[in-house]
């Protein structure tokens, strides 16, 4: 049986055969070896279950030949990305758009991969690292300056059964370019393991909503990284929902490189049995007047865990900083667990910096006066279990893609 | 209609109410006096279901059935209405929505046909109107920022709309200025008839100005200890209620 660093270094020795980014990739594995896989002493890692994590030694890579389909939303150019095969569904691109298979833009575009790629990316994770060194799918979308996209970007990831698989997304937006992006992951009936990483580079006043929601099969571990560089008065508006999978952990790393830069970012997780969810959040003012949002809300039943971690960094002379966090989590059983810790690290003076985190059960009164007005107790509980999400979907403009969402919700 | 026996009840260890017996029948109104922590609100809220209260000994009979084997939701569906003294606020849940699927979950368990979206909004407006309610505050959240005044408003709505064999209004005059008192006792005289009873739950004389009761009880230290008809609510609102405690203890 294969264990995770014999397979790891056989996917990489895989991998250095071919001649673009040898040495790129050859530093990126470097930097795993020196970091290694994530252990339970680092700060970042103390409350993910990780011997849970990386328990299984994944055997054969078993590609699924076919692909599961889902309903996509209105108007969406479609992409799939499973294992190693990346699939375009579309012949046609407005002028200005570039959306590629990734593997596929190494070749075709150079000059892009060479200035962006791994731009935003940090090794001091190990396993972003090894993602550099290993991912063999994805897609690249560039978007020129000044273009608008209307149509969704729909990317459809499914993990490769019974395989560790690294997919990359690179999101280029140029200057005053906008762009609507959902990532959405299921599947995954065997156990398997995706390390994804989305790299999203915003340039001067682009605009990009990043969606991403996650529905993995119940074997399903996910580590999925979005990390982001933002430019001088680029917005970015970011949406996560979590509702499937064994063990998932999305997290975000959001880097407000020049002023006026702004981010709002909302989530929300819906753990039940033994379902782990993890989202942990790391937005860095570098530079004054730029202003971030951070709205999360977990619903957490049976046995289920759920960790968030929003770490809030303002540099030295970032001025005029405006940062808010709030997480707020309704435990629904008794044995379901939630870990919530605010970072705020903050050496300027002069900003407004606010957080709030509060883990509670549903509101006993509420519940009774639902009831008393002829609803039976689990009507109730729903009716409040669903007023505590919803006003989160009123953050996602686009009327269509907000109701897509919500159907996930509720199917679930 | 409703025949309490000898009702005890506690929230944790305390017993608050220590052994309740009162009969009402159909089309009565009931008033309900008492000073501060006399059980008055404890007494409504077990009628209605609340869970937090455990009830130790007694009986209650709600048309015929045993009222304390059924939950708070099917006590609703049998038409028991309790007006909250304090209404609770749930941010996220449309009121006009909360009132439809209210009505016609009531509606559907006493085998009437459901409303839909248009016959219930003018069922609605119909009875906003009746206590002077802005339309607008069906489109907000379950009395999220209302008033005191806009939220026993709402109860108001709530009990017309749904309307109940048997109302309990728990304290409904408090936080209210006396145009609201009176829009809103309005309000429930038009509830009033022969097979609908109520239990009028309050502090003061002042409400029975304007919703005459049948008759009057005394509740204090978790009993009644006077019976009587709306003339006990003048003596009361004389002589307080001090002069009834030390009757009894004498």
């Amino acid at each position: 049986m294969n264990t995770w660093w014999d397979e790891l270094q056989s996917h990489f020795e895989l991998r250095s055969k071919e001649s673009t980014l040898l040495n790129w990739r050859k530093k990126a594995f470097a930097d795993f070896q020196k970091v290694g896989l994530p252990k339970q002493k680092h700060d970042w890692w103390r409350s993910t279950p990780l011997k849970q994590f990386f328990s299984n030694a994944i055997g054969d890579a078993q590609i699924q030949s076919e692909f599961k389909k889902c309903r996509v939303p209105k108007n969406s150019i479609v992409i799939h990305v499973q294992g190693s095969i990346t699939d375009i569904e579309t012949s046609s691109l407005p002028e200005g758009v570039t959306i590629l298979p990734i593997m596929q833009a190494l070749e075709q575009h150079p000059q892009w991969i060479e200035t962006y790629l791994g731009q935003a990316l940090s090794h001091e994770d190990g396993l972003s690292a090894l993602n550099s060194a290993l991912f063999d799918s994805g897609v690249l979308v560039h978007i020129a300056p000044g273009v608008h996209l209307e149509q969704t970007i729909f990317i459809h990831h499914q993990p490769a059964c019974g395989q560790v698989s690294h997919s990359r997304t690179l999101v280029i937006l140029e200057a005053d370019a906008s762009a609507q992006v959902l990532e959405y992951f299921d599947g995954g009936d065997a156990t398997c393991v995706l390390n994804q990483v989305t790299e999203i580079i915003l340039q001067e006043r682009a605009n990009c909503r990043h969606l991403k929601i996650q529905n993995l099969s119940a074997n399903a571990k996910l580590q999925s990284m979005l990390t982001v560089h933002q430019q001088e008065s680029s917005q970015l508006n970011g949406f996560l929902m979590q509702l499937g999978g064994k063990m998932s952990s999305c997290d975000m790393n959001i880097d407000l490189k020049a002023i006026h830069a702004h981010v709002n970012l909302s989530g929300l997780f819906l753990p039940k049995d033994h379902q782990f969810h993890q989202q942990r959040l790391s937005i860095n003012h570098h530079a004054g007047y730029c202003q971030s949002e951070q709205d999360f809300r977990g619903i957490l039943d049976h046995h289920a865990q759920g960790v968030f971690i929003g770490r809030v960094y303002v540099a030295e002379g970032a001025l005029k900083t405006e940062a808010h966090q709030t997480n707020k989590n309704l435990v629904l059983a008794k044995s379901a667990q939630m870990v919530t810790c605010p970072e705020l690290q903050i050496y300027a003076d002069d900003v407004i910096c606010s957080h709030g985190a509060t883990v509670g059960q549903l509101d006993n009164d509420a519940l009774f006066y639902l009831q008393s007005r002829g609803f039976s107790e689990p009507q109730a509980k729903e009716i409040l279990v669903k007023a505590f999400v919803m006003a989160h979907f009123d953050t996602i403009s686009d009327g269509a893609l907000r109701d897509w969402c919500i159907a996930k919700m509720e199917n679930e | 209609m409703l025949k309490v026996n000898k009702l005890h009840a506690k929230i944790g260890e305390q017993e608050i109410l220590k052994g309740i017996s009162l009969n009402i029948g159909a089309g009565e109104v009931h008033a309900i006096m008492g000073p501060n922590g006399s059980g008055k609100s404890t007494f409504s809220k077990v009628l209605a279901g609340h869970t937090d209260y455990e009830v130790t000994q007694g009986s209650v009979m709600f048309n015929g059935e045993d009222l304390l084997t059924l939950t708070p939701s099917e006590r609703a569906q049998k038409g028991l209405f309790l007006s909250f003294q304090y209404p609770v606020e749930i941010p996220g849940v449309t009121n006009i929505n909360f009132l439809k699927a209210a009505v016609n979950a009531v509606r559907k368990a006493q085998g009437k046909m459901s409303l839909d979206a248009i016959d219930f909004l003018s069922y609605i407006r119909q009875k906003c109107a009746q206590v002077s309610m802005d339309e607008g505050f069906l489109y907000r959240s379950i009395n999220e920022g209302f008033s005191g005044g806009e939220k026993k408003r709402n109860e108001m709505v709530q009990l017309l709309a749904l309307e109940p064999t048997l109302a309990i209004l728990d304290e409904t005059d408090s936080g209210l200025d006396i145009d609201a008192l009176k829009t809103i006792a309005e309000g429930v005289n038009q509830m009033r008839s022969p097979e609908r009873s109520m239990i009028v739950v309050t502090h003061y004389q002042r409400l029975l100005n304007y919703i005459q009761p049948d008759f009057v009880h005394v509740l204090a230290n978790g009993r009644i200890i006077k019976s009587g008809d709306k003339s006990l609510a003048l003596e009361l609102e004389k002589k307080g209620y001090g002069w009834l405690e030390s009757l009894e203890k004498a």
